[in-house]
């Protein structure tokens, strides 16, 4: 291992940001992308994707009882961002919105 | 017009716009994607676990990256079918499927990674293979407490069995609070920071007494500061008293000395922790007593006494068994020939010169028979059962009925005679007992003319018959009308005139 570590090496980053929350999908988008402003890094802004609605009826007699569920999906794309990983795990993410991040290394 | 050349010109525009992109978009070549997915690795960002000891830490990042596992179905079946899971939905048993935890490690309770950390350059986590290269903060900590951060904060529960016995006892609900030697003292402070004297035979003696002195407040006190108080406070009786129990410790058993166990429990620490309080334990000592009682093994029946093992054949006890056994043949023999003395003496007539010993003759005894008939066997049945009576005829006596027009019980008074007028009408002859066509036998010989007569002379008397019967209704009818009608003018017009 590697102490004095090059901290080269992470060329691309894409956040997933998913919630049925939009308000707070939102909030987390916008610290991110604040947080990654400062650094002057290469990003592509929040993507969203189309929203997926699951959609459950129910017999509760005379009628019929709908459900919904809505999730909304944000994508970011980083360039270069050898010092943001520690700063993307530090960052306080409402418990309502998961994330996930997919490194790759061309 | 103006404004249709506007329009155009920014349509053109657009388009010229459009087709200046920087990448060109020719079809037959796909865009560059982002991320290859077959080359990234992905992670989730999740809170940091509350086992991991830098979950404390806060220079350290509090979210954590954990990898995701990109199993496929079909392997994650097969991977859960070798555990037992025969489900084939989409859902992912494994995660419930986790191997117990492994001997724990004991680890010196000084904290070492976080300071260390701090000082060192951070070190870097390679992932294999795609090497990358992220700091290892970022990361879950490879080794985890047993105990997370809130769960050490937790209130513990249960017995503290790691308290001093005093505080124990003191605790418990049998602790008696207005026993002079259970209290306090007053300046209990000054005397615990007292230093320390030896005396030797004290500290045997409060060792022996200290389940029930309360002298010693402080764990960490030592027992010499125990001496101390003991020594100053109590009486110099007990102190100079026997090297044994003094009379106070009587009562109260020495705390190791107590048999633990009894009838019911082993030495098991559950039944020590169960909630005992006075009445309980009084329960408890209680069925030990009576339970006592049945000890004793030598209570019960010896009739099955069973013992088992060899004998030698030639032993005594063998020999003695036999000799009993003959013992009791020749009484048996013996009895029979008391029963019948009158044919042994035959027997002896017989053979005067009979040998000394006698002779074992079989006599087969006759039950003397019951002779019964009828009468004999119906006197013994008993007459709790049988009853026997004469066999009477009770009818039924008639119920009296009442004429209704005269209100005299019917059949009761002798009936009466035929009255004079009847008498005298009885002897007059009536039209009616003339001879009738109707009731002549027909004779055998009978012409046409003459039958036709017949014939009509029986439909004549008919007709007649109607006639008066028609006749007769109408009277009853007439007569019953005007009865009923004087009965009604009676009612109306009479009743409750007084005369």
């Amino acid at each position: 291992m590697d102490t004095h570590g090059t901290r080269g090496g992470i060329h691309q980053i894409r956040i997933t940001l998913t919630s049925c929350n939009v308000k707070s999908l939102e909030k987390v988008c916008a610290d991110l992308i604040r947080v990654a402003k400062e650094k002057n890094l290469k990003m592509k802004g929040p993507m969203q994707m189309p929203t997926k609605t699951l959609r459950i009826a129910t017999r509760k007699t005379p009628y019929w009882d709908r459900f919904q569920m809505r999730i909304h999906k944000r994508l970011i794309d980083l360039h270069n961002p050898s010092e943001i990983v520690k700063q993307i795990t530090s960052i306080s993410i409402e418990p309502v919105v998961e994330a996930e991040v997919t490194i790759a290394d061309p | 017009m103006e404004y249709g050349f506007v329009a155009a010109f920014c349509l053109f525009i657009f388009v010229l716009m459009a087709c200046s992109h920087s990448v060109p978009l020719k079809p037959h070549r796909k865009k560059k994607p982002f991320i290859e997915k077959k080359k990234a690795v992905s992670f989730h960002l999740v809170h940091r676990s509350q086992r991991d000891p830098l979950a404390a830490d806060e220079t350290a990042p509090q979210r954590v990256l954990l990898p995701t596992q990109k199993v496929n179905d079909e392997e994650r079946r097969a991977e859960q079918r070798k555990y037992g899971v025969f489900f084939d939905d989409d859902y992912d048993y494994l995660q419930h499927l986790k191997e117990p935890s492994g001997p724990s490690e004991l680890i010196p309770t000084s904290t070492i990674s976080a300071p260390n950390r701090r000082d060192e350059k951070e070190e870097t986590l390679v992932i294999s293979t795609t090497g990358i290269k992220l700091p290892s903060s970022v990361f879950a900590s490879e080794f985890e407490e047993d105990v997370g951060l809130l769960n050490k904060a937790a209130p513990v529960s249960g017995p503290r069995l790691d308290f001093d016995p005093d505080i124990i006892a003191a605790l418990d609900d049998d602790f008696d609070f207005d026993n002079p030697d259970n209290l306090l003292e007053d300046d209990f402070i000054l005397q615990a920071n007292k230093p320390t004297e030896e005396e030797g035979t004290d500290i045997q003696k409060s060792e022996a007494e200290d389940d029930s002195e309360w002298e010693d407040m402080d764990d960490e006190k030592e027992r010499g500061s125990d001496d101390d108080n003991y020594g100053s406070v109590d009486s110099s009786d007990e102190a100079m008293s026997v090297p044994g129990k003094s009379p106070g410790a009587i009562e109260n058993h020495l705390f190791w000395e107590e048999e633990t166990k009894s009838r019911f429990t082993e030495y098991s620490i559950t039944s020590s922790v169960m909630r005992r309080n006075e009445q309980l334990t009084l329960h408890d000592e209680r069925f030990e007593k009576f339970y006592e009682q049945y000890d004793d093994d030598e209570i019960g029946a010896l009739d099955n006494a069973e013992l088992e093992g060899s004998i030698q054949v030639d032993s005594s006890r063998l020999e003695e068994v036999l000799n009993d056994y003959y013992k009791e043949k020749a009484e048996n023999c013996v009895k029979l020939n008391t029963l019948e003395p009158l044919e042994d003496q035959d027997l002896l007539m017989n053979e005067p010169e009979g040998s000394e010993e006698e002779e074992i003759v079989t006599i087969v005894l006759e039950e003397a028979k019951e002779k019964w008939d009828c009468e004999s066997i119906c006197s013994t049945y008993s007459n709790l059962y049988n009853h026997p009576q004469l066999i009477k005829y009770q009818p039924k006596p008639k119920q009296i009925q009442i004429s209704s027009k005269t209100g005299i019980p019917l059949n009761v008074l002798p009936k009466k005679g035929l009255t004079a007028k009847q008498v005298e009408r009885m002897q007059m002859i009536n039209g009616s007992d003339l001879p009738k066509v109707s009731t002549q036998p027909r004779s055998k010989n009978e012409s046409k003319e003459d039958k036709k007569a017949r014939k009509q002379a029986i439909k004549e008397e008919r007709k007649e018959r109607r006639m008066e019967k028609k006749a007769n209704k109408l009277a009853f009818k007439l007569e019953k009308r005007r009865q009923e009608k004087e009965q009604l003018n009676l009612k109306k017009n009479v009743e409750g005139l007084k005369l």
